[in-house]
């Protein structure tokens, strides 16, 4: 196999920081953007639940048309395009219709990016080098969120929310260019859905040998009980900060935020050299146990200090998720040709349990308190824990090559 | 008694620009002559607290009024980053001044954190005003 040029391998690095950047623009923004855009509450939550529902909706069919896709870029091509529209549209047209089309396009494109770099990656560098390559992806989106989330902080504070949108926008002619940077002939198209050249696919056969691999199962599992116990901590944290800190909030809630960012950047390209040398599993084990212990620091202390602390820990659980979820899959996947299929069904995972988190971690703040809340979180963590303890085989071949 | 009014009045104006511009916002674009000059919608402007009272910006994003339509109170967004760690209150009308374009909202800390976060369809739980107007 070819070496990957240096060329193509910044092209990647950029790609996927400047991608890390749009999405950043995206979450947080719209809810304030539509407020200054007179939208009343009402018509703000339902774009959202419509956004989150189209999302979990569009996962599927989204690694799906990965898979399927002749050429992986120009499939990445297509999805940044359309994060570029949407982001143009919804600062041009506030209006309901103009943001419900531009929300869906949004979710829509999203849910091909997301394994378009991954299937970019593994076609790129191979099952043999995929792993220090993912490393190298995460601190690459960890620094892009980072930065976008300071910069588009500041532009949404001192110009405009609107402004956000017109900046997110024109980030993807940059990373349009970044994507061009990558040597299309250097992506096997094969190699990047997990496929065995010269075998002949036999479509449906492969999906249902896939669904009966139990790592995958259990990877799914378990995927989706972490971020049944992860999402709902960042933003009970925000509630508990601003009810005690006061003009403080806001910077140490920005410093929850970014805290973890900085630890993926540091941590993530050892994270996959270590995940080579001491197998998936063991990895997999520390950034599940790293859980629980955030969990019980949540719940039983509101010191700022140690706030930060648990954050640190949050930075080496996305570390270690970021990096061995798309390896992991690409181990589980491969020489089935349905490795970004896999991807869309742990993002589907991964929504179902986002959102079921902070509903019932908001029910039960509101009924029984923020630390009973935390609790019912620390509970699913240990219980996720234990799934991987017990139940996640090791996914890496012996001989990796 | 006839600032009251007005102030009633305006509190209608925002309540129905705000229905009118969330279905289209074109409609506010375009200068309406029903509208005279000195009215402007509240939704989404912020509000200023005191400085040194551990109270931090917020933006207006609601209006709520009587069964008469006059304004008693105005849910504010206060502070968050990102999203994260805002908290939405309802604040009583008279806590509010407005001055030189911009909107001050007199608020402490402790009672932005006993009042219990405004939720749509529950019962509003209203900050009172912590010094009478204009003091």
């Amino acid at each position: 196999m070819p070496p990957v040029s240096p060329k193509s391998a910044r092209g990647l690095d950029w790609f996927t920081f400047l991608v890390a950047d749009m999405q950043t623009g995206f979450g947080p923004f719209l809810a304030i953007y539509l407020t200054t855009q007179k939208w009343n509450q009402a018509d703000i939550g339902l774009i959202l639940a419509v956004g989150s529902l189209g999302g979990l909706l569009s996962q599927l069919p989204g690694g799906w048309l990965v898979d399927a896709a002749p050429s992986k870029r120009r499939i990445a091509m297509i999805a940044v395009a359309g994060i570029g529209l949407s982001a143009l549209l919804i600062a041009v047209a506030p209006s309901f219709a103009g943001i419900l089309s531009a929300k869906l396009l949004h979710v829509a494109s999203s849910s091909i990016l997301g394994p378009a770099i991954g299937a970019i990656t593994l076609g790129l560098v191979g099952h043999a080098a995929v792993a220090p390559r993912l490393g190298r992806n995460a601190r690459f989106a960890s620094i892009g969120s980072g930065t976008a989330a300071g910069i588009m902080g500041a532009i949404g504070f001192t110009i405009s929310a609107q402004a956000v949108f017109f900046v997110t926008a024109a980030l993807a002619i940059p990373a349009i260019v970044a994507l061009s940077q990558i040597s299309a002939e250097e992506i096997d198209p094969i190699r990047a859905d997990g496929g065995i050249a010269g075998e002949v696919r036999a479509p449906g056969l492969a999906v249902r040998a896939l669904l009966r691999k139990r790592s995958l199962i259990i990877l799914i599992l378990c995927i989706f009980l972490f971020h049944s116990a992860n999402a709902a901590m960042l933003p009970l944290v925000g509630t508990e900060m601003t009810l005690r800190a006061g003009e403080w909030a806001s910077l140490l809630i920005a410093l929850c935020i970014i805290v973890p960012q900085g630890i993926v950047a540091l941590m993530a390209p050892t994270v996959g050299r270590l995940a080579v040398e001491l197998g998936r599993r063991t990895i997999l084990i520390v950034g599940f146990a790293a859980l629980p212990a955030r969990a019980a620091l949540l719940a039983t202390s509101s010191d700022p200090a140690i706030i930060i602390a648990a954050q640190v820990l949050d930075g080496v659980c996305a570390a270690v998720l970021g990096v061995l979820v798309p390896l992991s899959l690409a181990d589980i996947s491969r020489g089935t040709g349905r490795f970004n299929l896999t991807q869309g069904l742990t993002a589907s995972a991964t929504g179902i349990g986002a959102a079921l988190s902070t509903t019932v971690a908001g029910y039960l703040a509101t009924q029984f308190g923020t630390p009973m809340a935390f609790l019912a979180l620390a509970v699913v963590a240990v219980t996720a824990f234990i799934t991987v303890l017990v139940a996640m085989p090791e996914t890496a071949e012996n001989e990796t090559r | 008694m006839n600032e009251l009014a007005f102030v009633g009045r305006l509190g209608r104006v925002a309540v129905l620009t705000a229905a009118l511009s969330a279905n289209s916002s074109a409609v506010l674009s375009q200068p309406d002559p029903l509208l005279s000059p000195q009215l402007q919608s509240v939704l989404g402007r912020e509000v200023t607290p005191p400085r040194g009272k551990g109270v931090e910006s917020g933006r207006i994003i609601d209006v709520l009024i009587d069964a008469e339509g006059d304004v008693h109170a105005f849910v504010v967004e206060f502070g968050g980053f990102l999203g994260i760690g805002t908290r939405k209150v309802a604040v009583d009308r008279a806590a509010f001044q407005f001055a030189g374009g911009k909107i001050f909202v007199e608020i402490t800390a402790p009672q932005l954190q006993s009042v219990r976060e405004w939720k749509r369809g529950e019962p509003p739980d209203v900050v009172k005003a912590a010094s009478p107007p204009g003091d």
